[in-house]
């Protein structure tokens, strides 16, 4: 984008606002660059510390760096803790609810959009009315379906009831509506069934929204720690935010492990937004937005 | 027989069987067939435990007997709640920490949006650094910033001596501890409603900028003019969706105070949690549930009716 104005002003009158606007725009980059040492020191903060002995996280004066940097640190959270079990549970459980979800959000908001039949637009409503739901007034009370049903301390009490979410449906609804009719139409005449529909016409076309809510599910799943808190109670079936939790717990003062797990936690999704930037922010502001 | 699996479906015909013929019937059975799996579920698993939640709320149980032992004792629970200074304590909290939260992450995000978009270099840089907040781990964002906020031997304690400031309390003082979890959360989702006004900013023609700059307006009267009505809409969706996340905190508090010091942080959700787990005080915790979700619901109405009046003004 060209710079408003900057070519175009001359003359006297004009000459203070150039002034104006060079140093306006110093004074952007300075609380720019502000903002974004507050943003990163803490990140760098952190990793450095996690290579430290424990005295040299609470000395006074500071001890930016460490003496010898303790690789031990990981090696013992990662034989001692939960933290790889935690690890191992999420990339199980985390993708499959992606992967489901992006899957019958697609399929039911291809119902609510395309398909035509009596009663779809009120029924739809019902499903969104569901849509500003807070989670805490459905989780407390599903806690105790779940042990009615046997499933604590499995995967499926993860799963199986983030099958079909309201946000899910509405979000693919919404963009499966621009997919022109007439393509369906035609898919319809010439001997194809729904599911070759969805999958051949609807999903290609509205692949956006789908990566969109993927990442949206993603990160969400990722992060919970309400949920697993509630119904995984043993420690080889803790998820990651879980597993991170009772370090701190296990560790306390031993702030050296505490920051190790923590690190081993971060690093990982540091270098998926590294490379998958647009990507994710794309995703987030569509889920964002659209929301 | 409108339940039709539709993986099932794809294969030959086994609608024909049903007797559905002709390609309108198809497809709402169809329709139908996928409608009905949705709302089994959400029966199963929004709808259900909805009901249970105020079914729970007018019984005492502890979740640990059988459900049939719930014994009946209608709105005892919301009466005592009523009464409770500790729950409406919580309640004050949740609105404190929301009402901070706003401020800053809706006003630094603006901000930020705003000076990034103005600026020509190093624009990408710029968001890339001040989103990457956004993709750390909540939890892991919480327990550094625990370690960070030591009152003793802290980072950020470090810091203001650095600058010649006095070193704070942080989470160890009643009258600050939910400051701190409230700049935790800022630092983490600044970026974020950063990057959406970033979005919203999309919709606003340069050319109209050009324009009230030849004409002489200063940047104020810029954004009073042409930006605010263009992102009014977003900027009011935006609102609405962070009051309702920021009422349901949970997780930050959890781990950086557990609702300490002296309860100064114990907001309603973490009350729910420990009075429902810890307590074992379960139909109370489910009476908190209903009375927050129409705390929501009633700020949610309250500012769509907002929001769809300032539509009709514009």
């Amino acid at each position: 984008m060209p710079p408003p104005g900057a070519a175009r002003v001359s003359g006297g009158r004009d000459r203070g606002l150039v002034w104006g606007r060079v140093a306006g725009e110093g004074l952007a980059y300075v609380f720019l660059l502000v903002c974004a040492v507050v943003m990163l020191v803490p990140f760098l903060w952190m990793v450095v510390s996690s290579f430290k002995e424990q005295w040299e996280i609470t000395a006074v004066p500071a001890i930016w760096l460490p003496h010898v940097w303790h690789l031990d640190n990981f090696a013992y959270v990662i034989r001692d803790s939960p933290l790889i079990t935690g690890y191992k549970n999420s990339l199980i459980i985390v993708p499959i609810v992606t992967a489901v979800e992006v899957a019958t959000s697609t399929i039911a908001g291809y119902a609510f959009a395309k398909l035509r039949f009596p009663g779809r637009d009120v029924l739809f409503v019902g499903v969104i009315s569901t849509l500003m739901l807070p989670g805490f007034l459905i989780q407390i009370p599903l806690f105790v379906v779940m042990v009615g049903v046997g499933w604590l301390n499995t995967f499926q009490a993860m799963i199986i009831p983030f099958l079909f979410t309201p946000f899910g449906i509405f979000l693919m609804r919404q963009f499966i509506l621009g997919v022109p009719t007439d393509y369906i139409d035609s898919a319809r005449i010439d001997g194809s069934g729904e599911i070759g529909i969805i999958w051949r016409i609807v999903f290609p076309l509205t692949r956006e929204a789908a990566a969109a809510l993927a990442i949206f599910v993603f990160i969400n799943s990722w992060n919970d720690l309400f949920w697993p808190l509630l119904v995984l109670r043993q420690r080889t079936m803790f998820t990651l935010p879980v597993a991170l939790f009772t370090l701190q717990g296990d560790y306390g003062t031993y702030y050296h492990y505490v920051l190790a797990g923590a690190t081993l936690a971060v690093i990982p999704v540091v270098i998926v937004y590294v490379f998958f930037q647009e990507h994710i922010v794309r995703g987030v502001t569509l889920t964002g937005l659209k929301g | 027989m409108e339940r039709v699996s539709p993986t099932a479906s794809a294969r030959r015909d086994p609608l024909a069987r049903l007797g559905i013929h002709g390609l309108a019937a198809r497809e709402a059975a169809y329709g139908y067939g996928i409608v009905g799996v949705v709302y089994l579920f959400l029966a199963a698993f929004v709808f259900g435990p909805m009901i249970l939640a105020f079914y729970v709320s007018l019984t005492r149980w502890d979740a640990l007997s059988p459900i049939a032992q719930a014994h009946f004792v209608g709105l005892k629970n919301y009466v005592d709640l009523a009464l409770d200074q500790r729950f409406r304590f919580a309640l004050w909290h949740d609105f404190e920490f929301a009402v901070k939260s706003y401020a800053g992450q809706i006003g630094l995000g603006l901000i930020l949006a705003l000076i990034v978009n103005s600026i020509h270099r190093f624009r990408a840089l710029a968001r890339f650094i001040t989103f990457s907040p956004f993709i750390l781990p909540i939890v892991a964002t919480s327990i550094l910033f625990t370690i960070m906020m030591n009152p003793v031997w802290g980072t950020f304690n470090e810091f203001l001596r650095f600058f010649g400031v006095a070193p704070g309390q942080w989470l160890s003082d009643t009258s600050t501890a939910m400051n701190s979890v409230v700049l935790t959360i800022i630092w983490k989702y600044a970026g974020y409603y950063m990057i959406l006004f970033i979005t919203a900013l999309l919709g606003v023609p340069q050319e109209y900028y050009d324009a009230a700059h030849i004409d002489g307006a200063g940047p104020l009267q810029s954004f009073r003019y042409i930006t605010w009505p263009t992102i009014r809409p977003a900027f009011l969706f935006i609102s609405v969706i962070n009051v309702i996340g920021n009422l349901q905190v949970f997780t930050p508090v959890f781990i950086m105070t557990g609702g300490g010091p002296d309860r100064a942080t114990e907001v309603a959700v973490l009350l729910m949690y420990n009075t429902a787990f810890t307590d074992f005080r379960y139909s109370v915790a489910n009476g908190m549930a209903v009375i927050l979700f129409f705390i929501i619901l009633l700020l949610t109405v309250f500012q769509m009716r907002v929001l769809r009046q300032g539509d009709a003004e514009t």
